[in-house]
């Protein structure tokens, strides 16, 4: 599969092999084109306070510790001895001086340096340690979100984002302070392919009205919001990006701007009220432009999402072609007192995470799509990604290709880019 | 168990039998029955878990340690109203994680009540087993404890806390859209 151009995808994004979703050969290429060559999220720089401080995460399959260094800098390598290839760090997170392995007792800095192991003189008089640190990947910051790559030569994270960045932009710099994640993260598995949250969030308005409806059956203020988001555009992003997104013109009504769900707000008074302070500031740093862009949902191709208006920031770590691993943070301005963040915790609980209302039906979709992708004749029939074929206009003001709120130019996209990275040599 | 916490072999008796009868109405998909069983004030929550370095050699693995507290996520905090939405949703068929609905069994077992801070509440600890199958085939295995408040009011029992602590750190399952 090395040279020979594969087409899983049509040229113009409207038929999408099911295979891809489930096909363990094609799922062993995507590690090598797309998990090995990425930028992926890793964690965000305030779960990274301290020296010493480390979160453990994965970048697909792979287990990486995430530490700042006495330097100060962040560093990434791969959980995994060089001697005989155990975890040298167990727990999710937390601070440590150094990483020992457990069976030996190889000692490894909070850069992954090798900093030596028991009887180093007597045993391995000659070994060179700086050829035996962790296995490194490189790291890249963008306002706070920590990604990593094990592509060392290859784009700058900035190029990777390019345009993303604006849509980022819009909860990442609204203020001096900046935003921090709460504490913890929700992980739990789900039998899908990675692709399919992506796919979603990266321009799926479509689906909320079927699946999502008991929701608006019993919250009036979800359908309202939806109806706005309906009033928006799938922005198709290039580097298989995309964003759930509006756009509001000159003028609109202050409240509408603000950067919550009108839901959230009217439920948690304090919350609106700290949301509508920090407009001002918002508007000085973004400009008129950003704070008029509302993104509800995005992707950062591969598998990093937001959930912008509930402060959610999620990843879905592949685990096999049929199986994916969840993890959701919740992220605010750290200069919020603690109650207001109390308060998007829980309006976050009831829609989205494990016990959202709105994500356990998306989840049950994401595994039958996958269930729906297995078998010999019914993948011979592929996807339809045809709905609004012909758009993708760029917008005067706002970055991407534009579509009204239904069409599926952004998954088109991003099985596009898809299909062409895994169409790269390894 | 100091003497001030005990409670008489009825009162262990009604407890077990109020949270055996609380496990069957939930089988039996009976939620509005359920909902009556809970008081109008009531905290149902679920923290998060975590795998945690040890502290220090003499760490003594405290379970509290593991589990989030104030300010950190967890994985669920209801009131009345918003378990009401849960339990509306569940049965409006609208909701097609749970339409066709889940079979479930729920074993309830290690149920250990002592008297709470107020007079007539109770202090109750239980482990759970919840089986839950569905569609054709799909099957998960939850384990957990849990912590209650219990109390009486006009002669009646009804649960006024929960905390829910699954063994789990990263579930096992796609949603939580079941009662626990």
């Amino acid at each position: 599969m090395n040279t020979e151009q594969k087409q899983w995808v049509s040229d113009d994004g409207a038929l999408v092999d099911r295979r891809i979703f489930s096909d363990a050969e094609i799922y062993e290429r995507e590690k090598k084109t797309i998990f090995n060559k990425c930028w992926l999220f890793l964690c965000h720089e305030s779960q990274l306070e301290n020296r010493g401080d480390f979160f453990s995460t994965y970048m697909g399959e792979e287990p990486v510790v995430v530490s700042r260094h006495k330097d100060g800098e962040i560093y990434a390598f791969i959980n995994s001895c060089r001697h005989r290839g155990l975890r040298v760090c167990r727990a999710d997170s937390g601070n440590s001086n150094s990483h020992t392995c457990p069976y030996h007792g190889w000692n490894y800095g909070t850069d992954g340096q090798l900093m030596g192991m028991p009887g180093k003189k007597d045993y391995y008089p000659d070994l060179d340690a700086s050829e035996w640190g962790l296995v490194q990947a490189r790291v890249g910051i963008y306002k706070g979100l920590v990604f990593g790559t094990f592509d060392h030569d290859g784009i700058s994270l900035e190029e990777h984002l390019g345009d993303a960045t604006f849509y980022l932009d819009t909860l990442l710099d609204r203020s001096e302070e900046g935003m921090e994640v709460i504490g913890g993260v929700q992980k739990w598995e789900a039998n899908s392919n990675w692709k399919m949250p992506s796919e979603n969030m990266v321009g799926d308005t479509y689906h909320a009205m079927m699946s999502h409806r008991s929701v608006f059956a019993m919250q009036p203020d979800a359908q309202d919001t939806y109806d706005q988001i309906q009033e928006g555009f799938n922005i198709a992003i290039e580097g298989g990006h995309g964003s759930v997104c509006r756009y509001f013109p000159e003028g609109t009504d202050a409240e509408d701007l603000l950067p919550g769900e009108t839901a959230h707000l009217e439920m948690s008074p304090a919350l609106g009220d700290a949301i509508r302070a920090g407009q001002a500031e918002a508007e000085q740093r973004l400009g008129s432009v950003k704070l008029r862009t509302k993104p509800a949902a995005s992707t950062i191709f591969p598998n990093f999402h937001l959930l912008s208006t509930v402060f959610c920031l999620r990843i879905a770590h592949p685990r096999g072609p049929k199986k994916s691993e969840l993890w959701n943070w919740v992220i605010v301005p750290k200069a919020w007192p603690q109650e207001i963040k109390q308060a998007v915790i829980d309006n976050y609980y009831v829609a989205f995470g494990p016990g959202g209302m709105l994500e356990q039906d998306d989840i049950e979709n994401w595994e039958q799509v996958t269930a729906g992708s297995i078998g010999e004749e019914i993948t011979k029939h592929p996807f339809h990604f045809g709905m609004g074929m012909g758009a993708g206009e760029a917008h005067p003001d706002i970055p991407g290709l534009i579509g009204d709120a239904f069409n599926e130019l952004p998954q088109r996209e991003m099985y596009r880019h898809w299909q062409n990275l895994m169409n790269q040599e390894d | 168990m100091s003497s001030n916490t005990m409670v008489s072999l009825e009162e262990q008796r009604e407890i077990e039998q109020f949270l055996y009868r609380e496990a069957r109405v939930l089988d039996e998909r009976k939620f509005n029955d359920w909902l009556g069983m809970l008081d109008g004030g009531i905290r149902y929550y679920m923290p998060n878990r975590k795998v945690r370095k040890p502290k220090s050699r003499s760490d003594e693995w405290d379970v509290e340690d593991e589990i989030s507290g104030d300010g950190e996520l967890g994985l669920l905090s209801d009131n009345i109203l918003t378990l009401s939405m849960r339990a509306t949703r569940l049965m409006d068929g609208l909701s097609f994680s749970e339409n066709p609905m889940s079979r479930t069994v729920r074993m309830i077992s290690n149920i250990e009540v002592q008297a709470g801070e107020e007079e007539g509440s109770y202090k109750v600890y239980s482990n759970f087993h919840l089986n839950r199958k569905r569609l054709e085939k799909d099957n998960c295995d939850i384990y957990g404890s849990r912590q209650d408040i219990i109390v009486r009011e006009d002669g009646e029992l009804l649960l006024e806390e929960r905390r829910i602590v699954l063994n789990a750190t990263v579930l096992n399952f796609p949603s939580i859209s079941l009662f626990f």
